[in-house]
């Protein structure tokens, strides 16, 4: 799934689905890259308006809370810690997201 | 501590890298040598050439431009970085196969260690002034003892996950209860009988923590870190025993954005597809 977005609302980690090409069909940024700051700093520079992102994965579904409730008790599971700091709840929501996202995959 | 000679023993005698990165480090080594030298040592191996090529063109670089030349490759992502994934394209050929009743698929663990290969280039990306050579590789080879282990004693390492699972202890204390030397040793003494450059070595031996010598170090620490990512994600499951936290004293040193691991996950995914296929199919 992709979208168009203005350069006003690109979020860093956002992926590029479409290159982004300059005027003269030079590529500025491939697909499947990970917005940077400094790759805004360019697309700004270039004056690029409108980008195609891929929407996040997790966009994509609806997550239920029992799912949550199966994916929280996996992942527990698995650790013999728990989050001490913002890095590792955010470390811990990914690994939630992505037990979600692979289930729902298959 | 029988184990121990015998492992000593085994990367003695262990095969050496193919002569394409024993000449490569020559000629490197030599100051008055050209990228054309090197890229026509590489040129001669098909094979590597064209997976070099790849990776230089994979979502892993994210480049602007396409590489159609070795010369290029180098020019864009770096003598050493285009050395050592030669070096980790003979490693993979070397540990690729399956091994009979063993709980671990070297399979399975090489796609752990791209996994890790990412996120350890992901998190040096986001930290100031580092020079990313070397961060992917020394992700991907960070299991080296590890897979030297599995292949000569699979049924002694299965033991080792079961010691481990059964009094809860790490795995790298189980290896020394066991093996009386850790998979972090076994990978250092390989790294060092290949000559590997020590960036890579001080991964493959201090992985665990992510200080070499009682300092942090911004590489090491992002393998650390890596690590413990590619597991919470059950990326080539390695084993069943717990996940340990990360390094506490990593984090103010590596300062990662807000929500990195979150915003990073679709990118992440995406990379890792694409390096798996690249690296682990002929």
């Amino acid at each position: 799934m992709a979208k168009i977005i203005n350069i006003e609302e690109i979020k860093i980690g956002m992926i590029i689905e479409d290159p982004v090409v300059n005027n003269f069909g030079q590529t500025l940024l491939p697909s499947g890259l990970s917005l940077s700051p400094n790759h805004v700093k360019l697309l700004k520079a270039w004056k690029i308006e409108n980008i195609t992102i891929r929407e996040n994965i997790d966009d994509e579904f609806e997550i239920s809370d029992e799912m949550r409730g199966i994916a929280i008790e996996y992942i527990n599971s698995k650790m013999n810690w728990q989050p001490r700091n913002d890095y590792e709840m955010d470390l811990y929501e990914m690994a939630i997201t992505n037990y979600i996202i692979t289930k729902l995959k298959k | 501590m029988k184990f121990k000679e015998n492992i000593i023993e085994e990367v003695e005698e262990f095969s050496t890298l193919p002569t394409i990165y024993t000449t490569l480090t020559e000629i490197m080594a030599n100051p008055k040598s050209t990228i054309n030298e090197v890229s026509d040592v590489i040129s001669l191996d098909q094979s590597s050439a064209v997976k070099i090529l790849k990776t230089a063109n994979s979502s892993l670089y994210g480049l602007r431009k396409k590489i159609d030349t070795i010369s290029e490759a180098i020019s864009y992502i770096g003598f050493e970085e285009v050395k050592n994934l030669v070096a980790t394209l003979s490693i993979i050929e070397i540990f690729s196969r399956p091994i009979g009743r063993a709980v671990f698929n070297p399979v399975d663990l090489w796609k752990h260690s791209i996994a890790v290969g990412i996120i350890t280039r992901m998190v040096g990306q986001s930290m100031k002034n580092v020079n990313l050579e070397n961060f992917f590789v020394a992700g991907v080879l960070h299991d080296l003892g590890k897979l030297l282990l599995i292949k000569y004693y699979p049924d002694d390492y299965n033991d080792v996950v079961v010691y481990s699972l059964e009094n809860n202890i790490t795995i790298r204390e189980s290896e020394m209860k066991i093996f009386g030397i850790t998979h972090h040793e076994v990978g250092g003494l390989l790294a060092e009988k290949w000559d590997l450059p020590d960036t890579i070595k001080n991964a493959i031996v201090y992985h665990h923590s992510g200080f070499v010598g009682g300092r942090i170090d911004q590489l090491v620490s992002s393998v650390h870190l890596a690590n413990t990512v590619a597991r919470m994600m059950d990326i080539g499951c390695t084993d069943k025993t717990r996940i340990p936290p990360p390094n506490n004293a990593i984090w103010p040193f590596i300062k990662l954005p807000d929500h990195f691991f979150t915003n990073n996950l679709s990118s992440f995914v995406v990379k890792y597809e694409e390096s798996v296929n690249l690296l682990l199919t002929h």
